[in-house]
């Protein structure tokens, strides 16, 4: 009988610890935007909408610099849970990469880069091994060991020269073909060479697990946005935006295009992908202020919404009482929420200024909610249903006077969990990056 | 509400240059116009079809192209890009290259016949109730004028201040503040109509002070952003506001006083080989000749050529005469 016990005890404690590993792993926020389709969307349920500064980071020991045309000040962090330790990885303008404790904020280990991280990392254990992989203004693609810090591979897409302006890269993301872990990412070099000058945006695959470069596509003289996947006709495929106005889409297997098609104006949102029972779609933001949402098969615009000015965040998807609902930020300083399906606006928010970042999403007490960045110094928390305003929380100001409208796209907050506890990590451009969670009432 | 409003018909590139976002289409109708404007000003009868080309500029500007020519901050910002990004780069400059070529070759043009600004200000010149309030010369309506230019400012002030973002309230109200100075300087004209001259040179310091802020990195908005763009900016809303009612009360104010695209083409235009001279035998007063000059460049000692839009009236009325130097 005890042995029986015993039996179904452990039985019970395996199974527990399958499914409680299995739900830390889906509770990750693994990249840009989550996951692989930007969907922007967390499991994480905060339980509670009373949500206060845990902890926060502030990186020392560097001047910080400003230059004109940044893409990204402090990149957008992401969260992991590895090996039962929950760590945030974010990089900064100050050349460095920092693995913090998700719990307290604790600086676990940094990397030192030879120039500014202003793209989301992305984090995958690829062959029982923790690995976080970013790209760097320094021309070169990083994979760092998730736990120790330790490079593991390091891809240069372009070797130094004099005459090579620093590079405007992408935040890379995992995908996976027949097994095989890889790496897409774009960066655009550029090089004043008399004669010999070249301006190239350039998507990448690697093999993840080895740094090897399985092939490489050139897609634009400008910058490129960070690269999603989904799928067109059951084959993997990548879709990505260029700062020209163009958005590509590409076969996984060989990087041949599919399709391209030319929108209104420049483009600094990323695409977003939502795959349901009908049919795969992007959705993608304009300068020119309109949403689209276009047929991830054919590229055709299924519908286009205009916002008061330019969009340049990544549209994210929420799905409320089973109808899928677009979350995007305007310079016309609204967050809006369309219907994926008609278009439809339903509801905005009128923050005090630009909204230049990307929304996330999460959950309070099974209710979707949205957290977005506005320039007027606030993180808001909305109701993803009816966009009443549940939080806000006053971040600190620029540290620079002045940057150039349009210059930068700066980062957008990252849901996950912190051992037991959900987490809402913020980086932000007063050089400090937020930890928010829930108030732990303690039992007397 | 005004989030929604969506006023352009063509939003894709109907000629992309290389693949790109960038429409060859609409610098070719620019040409077009630019071209057109400048056959019609050398020609006798041209005069005729000015109104015609300003309102195919005006519905071209504003309801079909889809995205903002700018000229002087596109050109500032697009240096720092040279041999960085050679998109920007063509895109600031592929404006202001013609524009200057045009008014080497035949003056300022662009402001007197194609500038929908321009246009929209002259419709209220056009209008006899308004030109009769603005050209009165009585002091109830000199106190008339001031009290609706104060009137403007307020509101102005007003806006800005209803409208303002939570951070960077100055970077962001350039625009307005143009505005507000726009009105002011229509004050003073209204107080005193004999500074005209010294008010109109202001704008060549408000130029540089221009300049200059936008080669600090500044985005520098115009009150024709948000109409050519079909944006909410509400800086630009709001100088577009005391602009147009500016030019309700002082004809052209902002041309004659401000705009810094028109100082440039201005400061271009003395290189124009073709000059309009005033009459010697022209004996129009100069309280008539104000009502034939929009701009009101008919000086009495002579004329203002750096204000001159070359709308070529005072030559139909006979008050002033072309010189081929």
């Amino acid at each position: 009988m005890d042995s029986c016990a015993k039996r179904l005890a452990s039985v019970f404690l395996i199974l527990w610890l399958v499914f409680s590993s299995a739900k830390a792993y889906c509770d990750d926020w693994a990249g840009f935007q989550h996951d692989l389709a930007h969907s922007g969307n967390s499991s994480v349920d905060f339980k509670d909408k009373d949500l206060s500064l845990l902890w926060s980071f502030s990186p020392t020991g560097r001047t910080w610099s400003y230059k004109s045309g940044s893409s990204v000040w402090s990149s957008s962090s992401c969260i992991a849970n590895v090996k039962g330790k929950s760590i945030v990885y974010a990089g900064f303008y100050n050349n460095n990469f920092y693995a913090l404790n998700a719990k307290d904020g604790s600086l676990i280990w940094r990397f030192i880069a030879g120039n500014r991280f202003d793209h989301a990392p992305v984090f995958a254990e690829i062959n029982n091994r923790p690995m976080v992989f970013v790209a760097c203004a320094d021309r070169a693609i990083y994979c760092l060991d998730g736990l120790s810090g330790e490079k593991i591979w390091s891809y240069e897409t372009l070797p130094w020269s004099y005459m090579l302006s620093e590079a405007i890269v992408s935040s890379p993301v995992i995908a996976r073909l027949n097994n095989l872990p890889l790496l897409v990412c774009a960066v655009w070099n550029s090089s004043r060479m008399p004669f010999n000058s070249f301006q190239r945006g350039q998507l990448y695959v690697l093999n993840a697990a080895s740094g090897e470069k399985l092939y490489s596509v050139v897609l634009s003289s400008t910058p490129l946005n960070s690269p999603g996947c989904g799928k067109i006709n059951g084959e993997p495929a990548i879709f990505i935006s260029s700062t020209d106005g163009n958005v590509f889409a590409l076969n996984l297997k060989d990087g041949k295009i599919i399709w391209r098609i030319t929108l209104d104006s420049g483009l600094f949102s990323s695409t977003s992908i939502l795959e349901d029972e009908k049919g795969s779609r992007i959705f993608i933001g304009s300068r020119f202020g309109n949403l689209y949402c276009l047929d991830a098969a054919t590229g055709k615009t299924i519908w286009v919404n205009k916002t008061g000015h330019a969009i340049d965040s990544t549209p994210a998807i929420g799905k409320i009482n089973g109808s899928f609902y677009v979350y995007v930020g305007s310079y016309d300083r609204n967050l809006y929420c369309f219907d994926a399906l008609s278009g439809k606006k339903i509801w905005n928010y009128k923050t005090g200024d630009y909204v230049v970042s990307s929304c996330s999403l999460a959950r309070i007490a099974g209710r979707l909610v949205v957290f977005g960045h506005s320039l007027d110094n606030k993180l808001y928390c909305l109701d993803g249903e009816n966009g009443s305003l549940l939080w806000s929380f006053d971040l600190g100001k620029l540290i620079w006077a002045y940057n150039t409208r349009g210059d930068t796209i700066w980062s957008s907050p990252a849901v996950g969990m912190a051992g037991e506890r959900p987490l809402l990590v913020f980086p932000c451009y007063d050089s400090k990056l937020y930890a928010f969670s829930i108030t732990v009432k303690k039992e007397n | 509400m005004l989030e929604n409003l969506k006023w352009k018909l063509i939003e894709r590139p109907i000629l992309p240059v290389g693949n790109t976002y960038l429409d060859a289409f609409a610098f070719l109708v620019f040409f077009l116009l630019l071209f057109s404007s400048g056959i019609a000003l050398k020609s006798r009868q041209g005069i005729r079809l000015r109104p015609y080309l300003q309102a195919a500029a005006f519905i071209f500007f504003i309801f079909i192209v889809h995205r903002c020519f700018c000229a002087l901050r596109g050109t500032i910002f697009s240096f720092q890009d040279i041999g960085r990004n050679d998109l920007n780069v063509f895109n600031g400059l592929f404006i202001l290259a013609p524009l200057i070529a045009f008014t080497l070759l035949f003056g300022r043009i662009f402001c007197g016949w194609l500038c929908p600004l321009g246009f929209m200000q002259e419709t209220f010149f056009r209008v006899p109730l308004i030109k009769e309030f603005m050209l009165g010369q009585s002091s109830g309506a000199k106190l008339a004028r001031l009290l609706c230019l104060l009137a403007v400012f307020c509101a102005t002030l007003f806006l800005l201040f209803k409208f303002k973002p939570k951070t960077f309230f100055f970077v962001q109200n350039i625009a307005s503040f143009w505005g507000l100075v726009t009105v002011i300087l229509a004050g003073l004209f209204v107080l005193n109509q004999g500074q005209d001259l010294k008010l109109k040179s202001l704008r060549y310091f408000m130029l540089f002070v221009w300049l200059l802020i936008i080669a600090f990195g500044i985005f520098v908005t115009d009150p024709w952003c948000a109409l050519y763009g079909n944006e909410i900016d509400y800086s630009s809303l709001i100088s577009l506001f005391a602009v147009l009612a500016s030019a309700a009360i002082v004809p052209m104010a902002w041309c004659r006083y401000l705009c810094p695209l028109g100082s440039v083409l201005s400061l271009l235009a003395k290189f124009y080989q073709v000059k309009m001279r005033r009459k010697d035998n022209s004996l129009i007063s100069n309280q008539k000749t104000s009502r034939i000059c929009y701009v009101q460049a008919l000086e009495e000692k002579g004329l203002d050529e750096s204000s001159c839009l070359f709308c070529k009236r005072c030559v139909e009325k006979g008050v002033s005469e072309i010189k081929e130097l």
